[in-house]
């Protein structure tokens, strides 16, 4: 059985100027101690798919489809029941862990309310669960430090914190929406490092949301590419990577410099720009920017079609060179 | 390069800030952002400048325009000194060299057309020019970097991040620099939009002919675009030398490290998980460790290293500055 089922998710905003179509039938599955990459560029939808996993939307956002957590449905849950899985069964952690601590708690505060809330259980058998787990995220001095205050942590530290943070309750889902973004890139391979021995040690599902696609080579089993808020391509590294059948797979694969490659060359391009979530076209989203567009790419949104054993496409073009 | 080929001269630039005192019982403190750094760039040459956040990269950049207080060192500019200049004659030799920032929107004045924001730079040193000509050169360098001529009476918010971007290129061309310092020009950019405006720089440097800082933290951008590369730990430059050779066989035990956590875009090469080549964060600018600065991270620091900074030297046909590497 599939750890979480996402089928056919649709996520709207209301705004002044109109609505914005973020995500436009989303589906995947995972499976249990699997690690999925969503990339995407800004504006893909790949944010917005999690958040609305999580009953994290903004306040003028809707979701419809199904998301279902070892089979009972937890879309659009009311937030008491919701609660019962999120914080617990699947947890998140975000970009920037200084907006998502409290800077008037001290660590050990807030890591031990997590148990006390979840769990039932004493500060003190919580206060000694947190600290053995920042022993697990490599914190060095844990003991020292648990009293201390988000501000007196590095930028990388913070985000091991908010990572300890996540597992307290074992979760079977961690959700990573760019963990690694705001850190620099030694830190980032010591968080990435981290994930990876958490998902070894603990068995823990990871989803990692990021727009880099060497963080995607070095950390994960399955990548799913998403554009204009739909999905492209759904495949494991070697189809995604090698054996890419979607036109904007392949043109973001070329356009990415890379550092094991001599430079002073022309990068490939994609032309134009991504389109605008207000006025999506009928068709597919990526076809204003297609070197293979056809007539029917205009007016016919394509269907995700297997092409491979457990990968997927959606492009009308049957064959790509 | 002879000596006739060098554009721009760095010697032995050092920036402090002062960091106020947080209260009347303690003291203002000293940041040192840049140290002694020393460097020269080649006309029609790009020399990338990497380096994690608070590195002193774009302090650097800051104190070669004169931007933040420098308090040693020389800048020479095509031959003539660029620092300890009163207001109005640095004024008039900031012509010469022209900026692009990271955060292409918030770089341009959202009350201006684009067409005022480009024509700008021009109004200032080329007072003397008439409106047509002057439409004419802006007309020219928005269809030279990628922008319709026609978009001319728009303004920044209906553009899009790598539109903006060009705007910032426009501006920092109008007045045919010989020197262009670009800080983090594409990291706020998508992978997709990121390629074009790597692309455009490269084209238009070969064009005019520009000599080109290009600062970055991200390491496969900038050995796409630079001939040579210098690496920033802590306000020092701990190895310089040309690009290929830095990133095939670096020298500098943290400019390998810098290497080795890049990730690459191909799981058959990055070969699982990703692993980190040093532990520990960046040590505080404001309390740097004695002796050589990486030496709290490095795995091949000894007593030596604690007591005595290296200083750069030659090895391995390239500048680095460590008592063991290369050896």
């Amino acid at each position: 059985m599939a750890l979480l089922e996402v089928d056919q998710l649709v996520v709207r905003f209301d705004t002044p100027d109109g609505e914005v179509e973020a995500v436009n039938g989303i589906s995947f599955a995972l499976e249990p101690s699997e690690v999925l990459a969503i990339v995407g560029e800004s504006g893909s939808g790949k944010s917005q798919t999690v958040l609305s996993i999580m009953g994290l939307l903004a306040s003028n956002g809707r979701c419809s489809g199904s998301v279902r957590y070892r089979d009972e449905e937890i879309l659009n849950l009311p937030p008491a029941q919701l609660n019962q899985v999120r914080g617990d069964r699947i947890a998140m952690i975000f970009q920037d862990p200084m907006t998502s601590l409290n800077p008037y708690l001290t660590i050990a505060r807030q890591m031990a309310e997590v148990l006390v809330l979840h769990k039932g259980m004493s500060e003190a058998d919580a206060r000694r669960a947190a600290l053995e787990m920042l022993d697990a995220v490599h914190i060095p001095d844990a003991r020292g430090r648990i009293d201390r205050y988000p501000h007196e942590f590095s930028g990388g530290m913070r985000q091991r914190v908010m990572i300890a943070m996540a597992l307290m309750c074992r979760p079977d889902l961690l959700i990573a929406d760019e963990p690694t973004t705001a850190l620099d890139v030694t830190v980032q391979a010591q968080i990435l490092e981290l994930l990876s021995e958490i998902r070894r040690e603990f068995g823990t599902a990871i989803i990692l949301i990021t727009h880099d696609l060497g963080v995607v080579a070095g950390s994960s089993d399955r990548a799913l590419v998403m554009y204009g808020g739909q999905l492209m391509e759904y495949g494991n590294l070697e189809q995604i990577f090698h054996q890419s059948r979607h036109p904007y797979t392949q043109g973001l694969l070329r356009s990415v410099p890379r550092l094991d490659q001599p430079g002073l060359s022309r990068l490939q391009t994609i032309p134009g720009n991504p389109p605008s979530l207000m006025a999506l076209p009928a068709g597919c989203p990526f076809e204003p920017r297609c070197e293979f567009r056809e007539g029917r790419c205009k007016e016919q949104r394509p269907v995700l079609e297997a092409v491979g054993d457990k990968h997927f496409k959606a492009c009308h073009r049957s064959s790509l060179a | 390069m002879s000596a006739g080929d060098k554009l721009l001269e760095v010697s032995d630039l050092t920036v402090q800030f002062r960091i106020p005192a947080e209260s009347m019982l303690k003291r203002s403190r000293v940041l040192e952002a840049v140290s002694n750094v020393s460097f020269e760039l080649g006309r029609g040459e790009t020399l990338g400048v990497v380096g994690e956040s608070g590195c002193g990269k774009s302090s650097l950049a800051r104190g070669i325009l004169g931007l933040v207080p420098v308090v040693a060192g020389n800048v020479n500019l095509d031959g003539r000194p660029l620092n300890g200049l009163s207001k109005d004659a640095l004024r008039e030799r900031r012509r010469e060299a022209q900026m692009i920032f990271q955060d292409p929107l918030a770089s341009l004045n959202p009350r201006m057309t684009v067409g005022e924001i480009i024509a700008e730079p021009l109004r200032v040193f080329e007072a003397g020019l008439s409106q047509p000509e002057r439409r004419k050169r802006v007309e020219a360098m928005m269809e030279r970097v990628g922008l319709g001529a026609n978009l001319v009476n728009r303004y920044p918010h209906e553009f899009s991040g790598g539109q903006c971007q060009r705007i910032g290129i426009a501006r920092a061309l109008i007045l045919k620099p010989s020197l262009i310092i670009c800080d983090e020009p594409v990291s706020a950019l998508d992978v997709s939009i990121q390629a074009q405006i790597v692309n455009l720089l490269m084209d238009i440097q070969g064009e005019l002919g520009l000599s080109m800082l290009f600062i970055a933290h991200d390491l496969s951008v900038v050995r796409h675009i630079s001939h040579r590369i210098m690496v920033m730990y802590l306000g020092r430059v701990v190895e310089i030398g040309d690009t290929d050779r830095l990133c095939d066989d670096p020298v500098h035990p943290y400019t390998r490290a810098l290497i080795e956590a890049v990730p690459v875009p191909d799981p058959t090469i990055q070969q699982g998980a990703i692993r980190a080549p040093i532990s520990g964060d960046l040590p505080s600018p404001l309390n740097p460790p004695s002796g050589c600065a990486f030496r709290t991270r490095c795995p091949l620091a000894d007593e030596r290293c604690a007591s005595e900074a290296p200083a750069l030297a030659d090895r391995s046909g390239r500048q680095v500055a460590c008592h063991h590497a290369g050896r």
